[in-house]
């Protein structure tokens, strides 16, 4: 298999990090996976493995437990291989794949919650928007711009029902706030959100 | 990017986000109906909604390299299940052929315990071969004298040995044999003898470095004696 850039590697050369690089394609990487190429999944912890971490820390609020479900995540990768490319990006099933784990297992440790499904189903990304060329680096910054334009009360609607699993209802509890104001700014948030990132969402 | 007017957004909205009312639901159904193009937009909003975590701060400690570590040796530990490409099932059905011909292979010239030992270990190598995704099979065609003749080799790239499987080649006379040859840049260099089976079967192993890709391969009638060039006429080839 030839040979594959990773570019977010902490060893690269000091002057590749930051650069747009031609990096081997997810797609291809994954391809290399199926046929049980180990370096495959390797690469693809390098890229993605920070980030599907990041989400279960948030999510779960615990190190040891973000890092367990962050393996469970890599090996279900490696051996369901439930991915499928012409569905959508990598990237976004993977953090698809650990929201919906994550919340799962919030939701066993409190069972009188009730969480949103919704997301829980395989988001798909255009596999061809110019998010999935760019660097994770890129998004990242694109994304926090985005959502520091959003006025704080509809982030805080999107994120306490992205992050924390809980429905509207729940919310408007949690804000002591009435239920029609939350859905209007969940409502509102999300479309500004959208408009935002229409570069990139399509 | 379809617009939709405003309160129609706010629908789509509503639904990606889970919070229509039973009314509102039904409205946004009656619209689905109506305005396809909305599935797009309720993707889209979808995705929008993924793209939260990229937000998250990355001034936490990332996962420790402990755990990169573990979970490369699970998964090593676990080969993934290997997929069945569609010429996976071509490469069975040539291996179902090619144990057939091994049995009658077996059958009419070998009894012996010992034989029949190394013909089962040559069938589970080719089985073998052919639970590998990227094995490859080259397709060696009949011309000339051997016209009705037909087979393969099945290469696994990274592994030392190819196999030849060959059926309904002619007869070779006293002194002759079958020669591979690898034709690299005009050059023919000799790669393997072999003489066929009653029924004109070949199931041999070669070193893999015998088939190796940028060349054709061709299969001449030879002397016994090795040669520089093939002087006898060409009865396969693997060029198209």
């Amino acid at each position: 298999m030839a040979s594959l850039l990773r570019y977010d590697d902490p060893t690269a050369p000091v002057f590749l990090k930051g650069l747009t690089m031609p990096v081997t394609p997810d797609r291809e990487v994954f391809r290399s996976l199926q046929a049980g190429d180990l370096t495959a999944l390797s690469v693809l912890y390098d890229r993605y493995g920070g980030l599907v971490h990041r989400l279960a820390l948030r999510v779960l609020g615990n190190v040891s437990e973000a890092e367990d479900l962050t393996q469970e995540i890599f090996l279900m990768l490696w051996k369901n291989q439930g991915y499928d490319p012409n569905r959508g990006s990598l990237s976004n099933y993977l953090l698809t794949l650990t929201r919906s784990r994550a919340i799962d297992r919030l939701r066993s440790r409190s069972s009188n919650l009730r969480f949103l499904q919704k997301w829980s189903q395989n988001v798909p990304t255009p596999p061809t928007t110019p998010f999935e060329h760019a660097a994770l680096g890129e998004r990242s910054t694109q994304v926090r711009a985005a959502l520091q334009e959003l006025p704080l009360n509809q982030r805080q609607v999107l994120e306490l029902a992205y992050y924390d699993g809980l429905t509207q209802m729940q919310i408007a509890d949690t804000l002591n706030t009435p239920l029609g104001t939350v859905k209007t700014r969940a409502r509102q948030g999300l479309l500004k959100l959208r408009q935002l990132l229409q570069d990139f969402v399509g | 990017m379809t617009i939709f007017p405003q309160p129609e957004q706010e629908l789509i909205a509503g639904y990606v986000l889970g919070n229509l009312s039973p009314e509102e639901q039904q409205l946004f159904n009656q619209l689905l109906q109506a305005k396809p193009a909305l599935d797009t937009e309720v993707e889209r909003l979808q995705a929008t909604l993924g793209l939260l975590p990229y937000a998250l701060p990355d001034t936490e400690p990332g996962p420790t390299p402990a755990l990169r570590a573990r979970i490369l040796q699970a998964a090593q530990a676990t080969a993934p299940p290997v997929r069945q490409f569609p010429w996976t099932q071509a490469l069975i059905g040539l291996a179902a052929v090619g144990v057939v011909v091994l049995g009658l292979d077996n059958y009419q010239l070998r009894q012996g315990l010992t034989t029949t030992q190394a013909q089962l270990a040559q069938e589970r190598d080719v089985l073998a071969m052919l639970q590998q995704p990227q094995t490859q099979l080259v397709t060696m065609k009949g011309m000339a004298e051997g016209a009705q003749a037909s087979g393969s080799i099945l290469i696994t790239p990274g592994t030392s040995e190819a196999v030849l499987l060959l059926q309904n080649l002619p007869p070779l006379t006293e002194g002759q044999v079958y020669r591979l040859w690898r034709v690299f840049a005009n050059q023919p260099e000799a790669r393997g003898d072999f003489t066929p089976g009653p029924q004109g079967t070949v199931f041999i192993k070669l070193p893999a470095a015998a088939t190796l890709p940028g060349g054709v391969l061709a299969v001449t009638i030879e002397p016994t004696q090795i040669l520089p060039k093939p002087t006898g006429p060409m009865v396969m080839t693997s060029g198209a």
